[in-house]
């Protein structure tokens, strides 16, 4: 990750504390919308986090994990949630993001059975299961988004994002 | 597939036992110590496992592995031990032979004889690798040995230890332990502080411009850019502002803003232009070139004005003092006419006067020459005598000095004082006259001046008479042509402000852009020095990390799948044992019916066994090696019922197992093999003691019994007599 972006994804985290990992969700939402996502559903209360549309028509089932720790630990729901989008027809992915520099969005397929709940995973680990070509679509856009807004949402925390994200016909909240 | 015979030769404190007989459910060698009976169940099993068994000890032999099979005084011949053996094909033997002098870790001769002919080597070993259980099923289900178990549970670590090694579970149990160090993600760890620590030092390395982006960074913030503006895309943005603003600009001053190329980065030629618009903009722009020239004419105009007023009502009050002039005075012919006339009359009472004063200097003299006397006198003219002429001529004088040349003189005065009165109207008649012309003529340059300033289409100043029209046309024109003016010079300052006002602010987006762009730049340069994704070797790097983390998550998802066969594994024997495990403990201890279960607890960093009553509450409370032996062998004997009946070997070894057993102890084991004989056949050793006899005397199962003889030297150990009950 470009040192700039990881700089301002630093002090969002210092500023909205515990709302972290959801601006960084509703940020991934802006980067896909960038990225010329058709359409996208944030499901912020309940549910698998993000429901993408890719502009090559692949629809995604994201299940967002952002981590200052050295693991990521899944939940039943985690994965039965992504379970059950797979059975409508969306590829289930386990987006994550580590809090270092070197660390970038990784997409982790998620297979039934490989990815087990209530075990935790190094956000290294996932790169086993990693998709570049999805992860090249976020990189084009999201250190732009960061830069862009991430000021923003340090102080308009999600509302701030969401009047962002409401721009967008693509656009839906669920 | 039960035991039928066991021959042993050569082994161990064996050296020819000839054939023993293994056809009862129970057979039951009984003999003091050192009389070869762990020798003989251990034939058996070496029979089966060869160097296998040999090398993983645990068997009470010597408590330690590598021992000797051959006796020091065996004979040349080889060690060979047979196992007759039941199958379902009919009768088998088994045959392990070890020539004398074989040395190292040399193969065995292995021989299994069927029904249907002789197997040897691999063919012997395929078989009893098909038919025979592995060792350690066979440890765990079909051996006992209580000093192994003794020994082992002495070395385990816990209770749960002790009753995984009990279920032949000790190794998964192990596994699982030792995942909690999970090598695997040790080495995902590993990697990930590796990247860390480049991270670290890269980071380290990059102080200088992480200074240099952090003071144009406070410059920036301090010009009220707020976080979120330190971008490129801002920087991009502000440029597109500035050109845009340039252009609309450059056509509102009528000049060509002679942009950079659109398109090319060139950040050095964009500057140049933004330094140089500015320039242009001030002092080339020909919408605003007029308004000096506006503003020089709108003061002449202005003056020209101010100054035709006063002129203008000179000129009006000359006019009207020679109007009035001429109506008091007539005009300049008939004042000229009235001096003539006053000069005429002034030169004929001048005459008039010039006369009568001839005529009184006539008369004085006369007077002076006629005679004072009053008698005739000759006229001194004519010479006539005229009476009284000096009276006479007294009185013409008189008459004429008094009377005529006074009034003459007062006539010539007057008449003097006439054409004087005339000639004075008639200079100010002319002063009227000059005093107009002048007054026209000083409106006339300032009109002149006027109609210059103005465009030939606005009118020319009057000419001639002060009174004539155009003169009003002229200063209306050019009031207009200064109003006209006025509003050109009011647009032009406007947009001459809005010039300034926009170069203004061109100066300083110039300036936050130039800041904007060095921070781009020095963030550009601080991520070239630290971005280590964008060197040559990252990608090896990359795909040498994805490696890692592919390997590391086979070898997790591997060690998930042997976690949860351990697990598996774990809870069906936990379930096969528990099939009986209560009922063969409650005939060794007598507990009562409380019976006695195995309850498998797994997670994915450990497995942990308990022991409950059948009311799940928590059983032996205390594990003593009486507890252990008791509920080894309880186990021992719910594994090879199971095993018996699952796969069909019918044999269970135990060696001396009442050790550490109470009388009481020892007759439950008796009820327990009693029970157990009823699946499988079962070879017990023991030295004297109640548990021979209660085997002997209260089993009702046919049984066998083999006293072993004290051991000779020469003839090694052998059976000194058979008992069958």
């Amino acid at each position: 990750m470009r040192l700039e972006v990881h700089r301002r994804l630093a002090e969002l985290r210092a500023a909205v504390g515990m709302d972290y990992g959801k601006c960084v969700q509703k940020l991934l939402g802006l980067a896909f919308l960038e990225a010329g996502a058709l359409r996208l559903t944030d499901r912020s209360i309940q549910g698998i986090d993000l429901e993408v549309t890719l502009a090559d028509r692949r629809r995604l089932a994201l299940e967002v994990k952002t981590t200052e720790a050295e693991a990521i630990r899944l939940g039943d729901k985690d994965l039965e949630g992504l379970e059950a989008r797979r059975a409508e027809g969306f590829q289930p992915f386990l987006a994550a993001l580590g809090p270092n520099r070197l660390d970038d969005w990784i997409f982790a397929r998620v297979h039934p059975g490989e990815l087990r709940a209530k075990e935790s995973y190094a956000p290294l680990l996932l790169r086993a299961w990693r998709d570049r070509e999805l992860e090249a679509v976020v990189a084009s856009t999201f250190p732009a988004v960061v830069l862009a807004h991430a000021a923003a949402a340090a102080v308009g925390r999600q509302s701030a994002l969401n009047a962002l994200l409401e721009r967008y016909p693509a656009y839906a909240r669920a | 597939m039960k035991p039928r015979s066991l021959s042993i030769r050569e082994f161990r404190g064996w050296r020819e036992s000839g054939e023993i007989p293994l056809d009862r459910p129970i057979t039951l060698v009984v003999g003091e110590n050192g009389r070869g009976k762990s020798s003989l169940t251990t034939a058996i099993e070496w029979c089966l496992f060869g160097r296998e068994i040999e090398s993983a000890g645990g068997l009470g032999i010597d408590e330690r592995a590598d021992w000797e099979v051959r006796p020091r005084e065996a004979s040349q011949g080889p060690t060979e031990v047979s196992l007759g053996l039941d199958a379902p094909e009919g009768p088998v033997t088994v045959v392990r032979r070890r020539a004398a002098h074989a040395s190292g870790r040399g193969g065995d001769e292995v021989e299994v004889r069927t029904p249907s002919g002789v197997l040897a080597d691999a063919a012997a070993l395929e078989w009893l690798r098909r038919r025979m259980p592995d060792l350690e099923t066979f440890r765990r289900a079909h051996a006992l040995h209580p000093e192994s178990v003794r020994r082992r549970a002495t070395d385990a670590a816990d209770r749960a230890a002790i009753l995984a090694i009990l279920l032949g579970l000790e190794d998964d149990r192990e596994a699982r332990e030792r995942w909690k160090d999970a090598k695997a993600l040790d080495l995902v760890r590993d990697v990930d502080l590796r990247l860390r620590r480049l991270e670290a030092d890269v980071d380290a390395s990059a102080d200088r411009p992480r200074r240099d982006r952090e003071e144009v960074e406070k410059r920036l913030l301090a010009r009220g850019l707020a976080r979120g503006d330190l971008s490129p895309e801002r920087a991009a943005a502000l440029r597109d502002d500035l050109t845009a603003r340039a252009r609309a600009l450059a056509q509102r001053l009528g000049l060509d803003p002679k942009l950079p190329p659109v398109g090319i980065p060139d950040s050095e030629a964009f500057h140049a232009w933004a330094r140089a618009w500015p320039l242009a903009a001030r002092e080339r722009a020909p919408a605003l070139t007029g308004l000096q020239a506006r503003r020089n004419g709108l003061s002449h105009l202005d003056a020209g004005l101010a100054e035709l007023a006063p002129l203008e009502d000179g000129l009006r009050r000359a006019r009207e003092t020679y109007e009035q002039a001429v109506h008091t005075g007539g005009d300049r012919p008939a004042r000229e006419r009235a001096i003539v006339e006053a000069t005429a009359k002034a030169t004929q009472a001048a005459a008039d006067l010039q006369r009568a004063s001839s005529l009184v200097s006539l008369l004085e003299d006369a007077l002076a020459l006629a005679p004072d006397v009053d008698e005739r006198t000759p006229c001194p003219v004519c010479a006539t005598p005229v009476l009284g002429l000096r009276a006479r001529i007294g009185e013409a004088l008189a008459h004429h000095r008094d009377d005529d040349v006074s009034r003459l003189v007062e006539a010539k005065a007057k008449a003097q004082a006439a054409r004087q009165a005339a000639e004075r109207a008639l200079d100010d008649l002319a002063r009227a006259e000059r005093s107009g012309h002048a007054a026209r003529e000083a409106r006339d340059q300032v009109q002149k001046r006027l109609a210059a300033l103005l465009p030939p289409d606005a009118g020319s100043p009057g000419v001639g008479s002060p009174v004539d029209g155009p003169t009003h046309d002229l200063a209306a024109a050019a009031r207009v042509r200064a109003e006209v003016l006025r509003r050109e010079i009011e647009g032009l300052e406007g947009l001459a402000k809005e010039r300034d006002a926009a170069l203004a602010r061109h100066a300083a987006d110039h300036d936050l852009l130039r800041d904007l762009e060095a921070w781009v730049s020095a963030v550009a340069r601080l991520d070239r020095e630290v971005e280590v994704t964008r060197c040559p070797s990252f990608d090896r790097l990359d795909a040498a990390v994805d490696a890692v983390a592919g390997f590391a998550a086979d070898v997790e998802s591997l060690s998930s799948m042997a976690r949860d066969a351990q697990a598996e594994r774990s809870v069906a024997r936990g379930a096969a044992v528990n099939r009986t495990l209560g009922e063969y403990y409650d005939a060794i201890v007598g507990a009562g019916g409380r019976g006695l279960q195995v309850v498998v607890h797994a997670t994915p960093k450990k497995i942990d066994y308990r022991l409950e009553d059948r009311d799940g509450l928590p059983a032996v409370p205390v594990l003593n090696q009486a507890s252990i032996n008791a509920v080894s062998l309880a186990l021992l004997f719910a594994q090879a019922e199971e095993r018996a009946r699952v796969d069909g070997l019918s044999l269970v070894l135990l060696d001396d197992p009442a050790q550490s057993l109470d009388a009481e102890r020892q007759a439950g084991l008796a009820r327990a093999i009693e029970r157990l004989s009823a699946a499988c056949s079962v070879l017990v050793t023991t030295t004297p003691a109640p548990l021979a006899d209660r085997v002997r005397d209260f089993v009702s199962t046919p049984r066998r019994l083999l006293h072993l003889a004290p051991r000779d030297v020469h003839a090694g150990a052998r059976v000194e007599r058979t008992e069958d009950r």
